[in-house]
């Protein structure tokens, strides 16, 4: 029998980037984790099976951002770059990266001998192809916008050229784990014209996909000839172990059910825990509750092209008014889930910083009222938009309509399903105020978000500005101004209240106690079953 | 007889073009549109979202694409499923078999528990076992199907671990696999059932026990067990077959909510999952499907009707 114990790991700051859209309200988190002595040999073989919380909305991660794509096929996939445990880019397919020409060219030499799991070698024209069609079908292609070529000079080097310079923030953009730059056999990329649909779903990484029954389970296979790195296992790169023979996600979007799951033994892992159950699950000496990290920012968004909410003072009176203490109070019903910081980018992030901290005066009714008085607001209904099945949206918009009300604010809650919340949310004639959750743990990743295209041209946030910040940002390799940058972006983001924050969250996954997981993966972001094993 | 369901089949007709109509209207009258829900967060610029309206026909007046809908879909021919990449009558009977094993063996629980208990309340009434009929009624009716399923849940998967908590395996992991699954929404299903049907039967008898003829069976003598279920029970079942109809379109209904509850990939589940999506074909095949195997249900209920009672086919 395992002994257990509790271990304390504080996140460790240092770090890069990620970000994390959890639109239909999935959270994430930070790093108080319970788990069991790793024992001293792994075991090899068995059948991990994970209670996922929502069906995969398609296999082709190059098109989305959408969940749980990363819990699943980051087993399956790799990229030139993957994410570290310190969310820094790492190398993963590529043995090596180089800046040249100022930032203008990156030249990245790919590791030999890689297998793909249709029995293929990879070479640089499975690269280009990939990262082709992952510029033209990715929500985050657009961060390659400046590209101008990519060419393969050998079968083991490609060579990105860029018209402006790209610092190491492009070695982010491909190794992140939400839309990952997947590289998958080249006549698969160009076969797969349509964003959503891939004509077969073949990767690179240790485990194999097997099959996906719709709505029911998505099942992996060990890839016996995965080829690995040789370097310390480091989150989703490094040297990637798969003990299991198998892992079967099971599809099972009732909570309630996913606990009653894992606490019948059906289930090793379970994603999307609530987190009122972390006590009562830690008090079971056959389970683990594993507080999942970095911290999870939930922010408001506006339409800032249209309506009441396009004037800066309206937007400035909200910023004002909300108390994110009690926001926390109703997000989470532990309050150790909870976390009040000003910044932008996660708690765990070293671009952490109270930047602008002056202008973020949560509960400031007075305030508020002020600025409410400077727009000439005349009690006109403004709206912030939920989804009807998606209680944490609900229950934070009701704690925000509340608070609103103190300064005289009058705003109303409308209640869609999901599909209408998306339509609506593109919709300068509708939307006004909806909610979103996700972490930051570099400046540039904020782009894609407020770059004026998002949720539409129609509705997104732009400025000549933060623009510039981001363009500076993109340029800048160097560590301490890049902070300064991150900092300065930040300011502005406050100043002209491109969204509201409203606290961070933390997530929670548990587990059997028999499942070991040595590296502590379960603890940090998206699901990384690397190097997981079962005891018995 | 033969004649008699003729008329009733022929009767189907119109029930299920109102049927079909209704469902379609209703599909388009909810805002949210297919392609938003079919792109979700994926990459699509406008001239995509163009191709994907015209591709699905959807960029067509709601008159010319009921007109064109209309004929195909009486062949059974509901188009692809536009999240399933497969034809939709192939995704439903994926789904369907499962569905049909929830409903029809919490059916079969239902009567096999409470028509005997039902009568048997008739026969003891005021005693123990008309009792323990009425509390078990009430009960089962009180009882909210998904909060009784999460209950189960808690005492018979986590606490006793005597079944699995969810999920579904098809057959071909072994029976007891496929059938350890089932159990507890099974239960679920066939307790809120059970409680109608209790309720249901006793009363009939009540009302079929008071009857002369039955004190006339009694006065000739006749065994109780056969005035019981030859005389009474017979003449009673008129009612409580229409009771057993109406639970089982009741519980095809309940398991939408049983299946998300325990995770089967049922027609319920399919059903909610289609309106979320806005997967308008396979929205309205699921829907017809379970409409149809309603009206079949009613079909068999009222030829049991002239089964039970010859009178009923000449009305």
């Amino acid at each position: 029998m395992l002994r257990r114990r509790t271990v304390l790991v504080g996140v460790v700051g240092g770090l890069a980037a990620t970000s994390l859209h959890l639109e239909a309200g999935h959270l994430e988190a930070g790093r108080l984790v319970r788990t069991a002595l790793a024992a001293d040999e792994p075991v090899q073989g068995g059948t991990l099976n994970v209670g996922l919380h929502i069906p995969l909305p398609t296999l082709d991660w190059q098109s989305t951002v959408g969940h749980p794509l990363p819990h699943v096929m980051g087993h399956v996939y790799e990229g030139l770059f993957g994410l570290g445990s310190d969310l820094n880019a790492e190398p993963e397919l590529a043995a090596s990266a180089e800046a040249s020409d100022g930032g203008r060219t990156w030249t990245f030499e790919l590791r030999p001998g890689v297998l793909f799991h249709n029995g293929d070698t990879l070479t640089s024209a499975d690269v280009k192809a990939s990262l082709e069609r992952w510029r033209t079908v990715g929500p985050k292609g657009s961060g390659l916008n400046t590209l101008t070529s990519i060419e393969t000079p050998d079968d083991l080097t490609v060579v990105m050229s860029f018209s402006e310079p790209m610092g190491r923030y492009l070695l982010l953009l491909l190794g992140s784990d939400e839309n990952k730059a997947v590289i998958m056999p080249a006549a698969i990329a160009e076969a797969s014209t349509t964003p959503g649909q891939l004509t077969e779903v073949v990767g690179t990484g240790p485990y194999r996909f097997v099959e996906y029954k719709e709505d029911q389970y998505a099942r992996l296979a060990r890839f016996e000839d995965y080829v690995a790195r040789d370097d310390a296992p480091n989150y989703q790169t490094g040297k990637k172990i798969a003990n299991l023979d198998e892992i079967i996600f099971w599809i099972v979007p009732e909570s309630t059910t996913r606990v009653a799951g894992l606490e019948s033994g059906e289930y090793d892992v379970i994603a999307e825990v609530p987190d009122g159950e972390a006590t009562r699950l830690a008090e079971n000496p056959d389970l683990d509750a594993v507080k999942n990290g970095p911290g999870v920012l939930l922010y408001m968004m506006f339409n800032h092209k249209v309506g009441p909410t396009a004037e800066l003072n309206i937007r400035k009176a909200i910023q004002s008014l909300i108390d994110p203490a009690e926001i926390a109070a109703v997000a989470v019903s532990n309050p150790d889930f909870a976390l009040t910081n000003p910044s932008i980018y996660a708690p765990e992030s070293a671009y952490n910083t109270d930047a602008g901290s002056d202008l973020y005066t949560p509960g400031d009714v007075e305030k508020a009222k002020e600025y409410l008085a400077a727009a000439n607001y005349d009690g006109e209904p403004i709206t912030i938009q939920v989804i009807a099945t998606n209680s944490l949206q609900n229950r934070l918009a009701v704690a925000i309509a509340e608070q609103a009300k103190r300064a005289g604010l009058n705003l109303e809650i409308v209640s869609y399903d999901l599909a209408t919340w998306v339509a609506n949310r593109r919709d300068p004639a509708k939307l006004n105020i909806y909610t979103s959750g996700g972490y930051w743990v570099d400046p540039s990743l904020w782009h894609a978000e407020f770059n004026g295209t998002f949720p539409s041209p129609d509705v997104g946030f732009i400025s000549d500005r933060t623009e510039e910040i981001f363009a500076r940002l993109a340029a800048e390799t160097d560590f301490d101004a890049r902070k300064a940058l991150g900092e300065e972006l930040q300011r502005a983001f406050y100043e002209q209240v491109a969204m509201v924050n409203l606290g961070y969250v933390y997530r929670l996954v548990a587990k059997q106690g028999r499942v070991v997981d040595p590296y502590d993966n379960l603890a940090l972001g998206n699901m990384t079953l690397h190097g997981i094993y079962l005891a018995d | 007889m033969l004649l008699y369901t003729l008329r009733r089949i022929l009767e189907f007709v119109p029930t299920i073009f109102i049927a079909l109509t209704l469902i379609f209207v209703i599909t388009r009258l909810v805002p949210g549109s297919p392609i938003t829900a079919l792109i979700g967060n994926q990459s699509v610029d406008a001239a995509q979202i163009d191709a994907i309206t015209k591709q699905l026909g959807l960029d067509r007046p709601i008159l010319e694409q009921y007109l064109e809908w209309l004929p195909r879909v009486v062949t059974g021919d509901f188009g692809q499923s536009l999240f399933f990449s497969a034809p939709v009558a192939e995704v439903i009977l994926d789904r369907f078999p499962i569905t049909f094993a929830l409903t029809f063996m919490a059916l079969l629980v239902t009567v096999a528990v409470g028509i005997p208990l039902g009568i048997l309340s008739a026969m003891r009434r005021g005693g123990i076992l008309d009792y323990f009929g009425n509390v078990l009624s009430s009960l089962g009716m009180a009882l909210p199907p998904f909060w009784l399923g999460f209950m189960l849940m808690l005492v018979f998967a986590v606490s006793l671990q005597w079944v699995p908590a969810s999920g579904y395996r098809p057959m071909e992991f072994g029976f007891w696999s496929w059938l350890s699954r089932l159990v507890l929404p099974v239960l679920a299903l066939s307790v809120s059932q059970i409680g109608l049907v209790v309720r249901m039967t006793r009363s009939t008898m009540i009302e079929v026990l008071g009857m002369e003829y039955v004190a006339m069976a009694r006065t000739k003598g006749l065994r109780e067990r056969t005035v019981i279920l030859r005389h009474a029970l017979r003449n009673a079942m008129v009612q409580i077959v229409t009771v057993i109809g109406l639970v089982f379109a009741l519980g095809l209904g309940g398991s939408v909510i049983i299946e998300n509850v325990f995770a089967l990939p049922g027609l319920g589940e399919l059903i909610t999952t289609a309106a979320i999506r806005r997967d308008y074909p396979t929205l309205e095949g699921g829907i017809f499907y379970l409409t149809l195997v309603a009206l079949v249900i009613n079909l068999m209920v009222d030829l049991a009707y002239a089964w039970f009672n010859p009178r009923i086919r000449y009305a």
